[in-house]
């Protein structure tokens, strides 16, 4: 064989999972969600928090770049950096789909899906919010509670959200789920204890 | 290259390091081994006790290096204790027996002289003849020993050249043994009983030729842990292939003893130090000497559990008691959930020796690390690295010397929190396990059951489920006893049979600290 550099292009391929890896988690969805290892078996059980049973299979995650000879002699490991985004995009897609796959098949069996047909409302918010168990914090702001939508959609109600934001029927609304949300969690947690 | 790693093994070994190899070279020459001396110390100048294959009675005597007239001299009492005291074995009545002198040395041509007069006049007063067994003799039957039973893909080789030529001052690497062992165990078709039993002997041989740096050194935690992932393979070897006793039970058994009398001769070390300080002072103390502490301390209450196991009328040692009240918690460390099990065994040995109060401290204080840092609220993001992590690995990324681990990764799951909780309930502490309960129940227990039971006694198993389960809200006190009391039902059975050997599995194994496991240790 020719002479190679086994030792430096280790380093270099790790440097690239962790390049590739940290633009991945720059994703808002991904980046919120925590990542555990797996080290055993093809298969996962779950009980949640609210008692929800599931199994799940592990799937494959993987992406497929081309790269001339010609770029990788000419410019190395260059070459493979200018494809990491390309290949981000790519993985946080294939992620994505898993999660909302996951999401869609959950709340679709536990019944929690707020479906319209009509552009994104207060009204449609306020009814999702209902269906969600919130959590809160020691000060009773909500705890983690995040919207993920569409960047169209965004793009929609961002100029509204200010004139929603001052309304005061909106606001006396969401105060009155908030408190029904918050009620729920003290009975929740309350529940945190041994009992006979 | 086997040969020559052989007789290299050989000439530099003592007969404490070849005795239990050489029990399993015995097996393989259809000798059935019924006792062997402890550290070195022979009964009556008898180191080994055997049958032959034509069923005489033997005695051994193991020497190393070469004898000359000087040596001879010195041992001469022991020699004559092997001839002429008869062997006093409760299943041997015989009165007559061979005797024989094995040495990894050669013997000078005045001694065999020597020994020839010995032989003549033991004939004349009708005592057995002395036989000699040497270096070059010894090497042969070694390598005869080994068969064909030999690591022959690269990968194999390289693994086991990676024991054989570390420094044996290192912890042991025991996710890379277990690749060794299943490649040489378990990667084959071989079904047939003989042929199964001679790849258990010939594996037991391999491992004491790899570990010799380890064992050479006196590093006795890494040669433990290396024999116990041994003893493991050849048990799901047994249990995958379902054989019977005789053909696992004897070179299990030899790896039992080499491993106890490690774990003894660490347990005169650790009485006869000060502190517990090792090799280099710059880096040594803080958390690498707490990790220490632990990692002894776990050791020797499994030893003690071993003890008790075998042996119901044991006592556990009160010293053993006294070094762990004098160390937890302050000089103790829980670097991650593989650090759980050393924890765990100082607990139990403490119930066992009905020291309630240290034992239900020590579970109660495990319980609540675990929960504090691994419960979803845990707004710092370091959680308790899973039992999948090593000390070493765990430590190296706290000290920055290796990449750094996710430790926000491991927030929400515990995998060792659950038998835990089982040890409080059976112990009828619902007061203290409520006080925990806020916190526990802000994560889900984690446990991994392999497809068939045998590859519990595995490294790691790609085939089974992993379950992940958050606690009832509220959680019945009645259904964790209920759960807590049930038989264990997912082990397997020649590991529950063999309960000594449960709580050094549960220290090499961390991830396999289920509660079906450690309910053994209670039942």
């Amino acid at each position: 064989m020719l002479p190679d550099f086994p030792e430096i292009k280790r380093k270099l391929k790790l440097d690239f999972n962790k390049a590739l890896s940290n633009k991945v988690e720059l994703d808002p969805l991904l980046s919120n969600i925590r990542k555990s290892k797996k080290h055993e078996g093809q298969s996962l059980t779950t009980k949640t928090f609210d008692g929800h049973f599931d199994k799940t299979s592990y799937k494959k995650i993987g992406s497929e770049f081309k790269i001339k000879i010609d770029d990788i002699i000419e410019n190395g490991y260059n070459a493979y950096e200018t494809h990491i985004n390309e290949i981000a995009d790519d993985i946080k897609k294939q992620e994505s789909g898993i999660i909302y796959a996951k999401l869609n098949e959950v709340t679709s069996k536990a019944g929690n899906v707020v479906a319209s047909n009509k552009p994104l409302s207060p009204e449609i918010i306020f009814q999702a919010l209902k269906k969600m168990a919130i959590d809160f914090n020691d000060d009773g702001t909500p705890r983690n509670l995040t919207f993920v939508m569409h960047p169209d959609q965004w793009g929609k109600i961002k100029d509204l959200i200010p004139t929603w934001e001052r309304d005061p029927e909106y606001n006396r609304q969401y105060n009155e789920i908030l408190e029904i949300k918050r009620k729920e969690w003290d009975d929740r947690e309350s529940n945190r204890k041994l009992v006979d | 290259m086997i040969e020559r790693v052989i007789e290299n093994w050989l000439i530099n070994s003592t007969e404490k390091v070849y005795q239990v190899p050489y029990c399993q070279v015995l097996g393989i020459k259809g000798f059935s081994v019924l006792q062997l001396s402890s550290h070195g110390i022979s009964e009556h100048g008898k180191d080994i006790i055997a049958r032959d294959d034509r069923g005489t009675p033997c005695a051994f005597q193991l020497k190393t290096g070469s004898i000359n007239t000087e040596t001879w001299r010195a041992i001469y009492g022991e020699i004559t204790e092997l001839i002429e005291i008869p062997i006093d074995y409760p299943a041997i009545e015989e009165q007559a027996h061979r005797a024989i002198l094995v040495t990894n040395g050669a013997i000078s041509a005045d001694v065999r002289t020597k020994i020839t007069a010995l032989n003549r006049g033991n004939r004349k007063r009708h005592l057995p003849e002395l036989e000699v067994i040497t270096g070059k003799e010894l090497l042969a039957d070694f390598i005869r020993a080994q068969g064909s039973f030999l690591p022959e893909e690269p990968q194999e080789i390289r693994n086991f050249l990676r024991f054989y030529l570390s420094e044996g001052n290192e912890n042991a690497d025991c996710e890379n043994m277990a690749i060794f062992l299943e490649d040489l165990l378990l990667s084959n078709e071989i079904q047939n009983p003989n042929q199964l039993r001679r790849l258990i002997c010939s594996s037991l041989l391999l491992v004491s030729y790899a570990i010799f740096p380890f064992t050479k050194r006196l590093n006795f935690v890494a040669t433990i842990n290396y024999l116990v992932v041994l003893g493991s393979y050849i048990m799901a070897l047994a249990e995958k292939n379902q054989l019977k006793e005789n053909f696992w039970g004897p070179s299990f058994q030899l790896v039992e003893h080499w491993i106890r009398e490690q774990l003894e001769e660490l347990k005169a070390e650790v009485l006869r130090k000060k502190n517990f300080l090792e090799g280099e002072l710059l880096g040594d103390g803080g958390l690498i000497y707490t990790s220490r502490t632990t990692i002894i301390l776990g050791w020797l209450a499994s030893y003690e559990l071993m003890m008790l196991f075998a042996n119901k009328e044991y006592k556990p040692d009160k010293k053993i008691l006294e070094l762990i009240r004098n160390n937890f918690p302050d000089r103790e460390f829980l670097w991650g959930e593989s650090a759980t099990p050393y924890f765990a065994m100082q607990a139990i040995l403490s119930l066992h020796s009905k020291d309630k109060k240290l034992g239900i401290s020590i579970i109660k204080y495990l319980i609540e690390i675990i929960s504090e840092r691994n419960n979803i609220r845990n707004d710092n993001n370091i959680g308790l690295p899973d039992p999948y992590y090593s000390s070493d690995q765990t430590l190296a990324s706290m000290f920055g010397t290796t990449e750094k681990l996710d430790f926000n990764a491991f927030i929400g799951l515990s995998y060792t929190i659950k038998p835990l909780i089982d040890l409080l309930v059976i112990q009828n502490e619902r007061v203290n396990l409520a006080k925990l309960w806020k916190l526990i129940s802000l994560l889900q227990y984690g446990e991994f059951y392999p497809d068939v039971l045998w590859k519990n006694l595995i490294w790691k198993s790609t085939e089974g489920n992993q379950i992940e389960k958050a606690f009832d809200s509220p959680q019945s006190w009645k259904h964790l006893y209920t759960e807590a009391s049930e038989k264990p039902k997912k082990i397997p059975s020649r590991l529950a049979q063999k309960k000594p050997f449960l709580p050094l599995f549960l220290l090499t194994f961390p991830h396999r600290f289920r509660s079906d496991f450690v309910k053994i240790l209670w039942a």
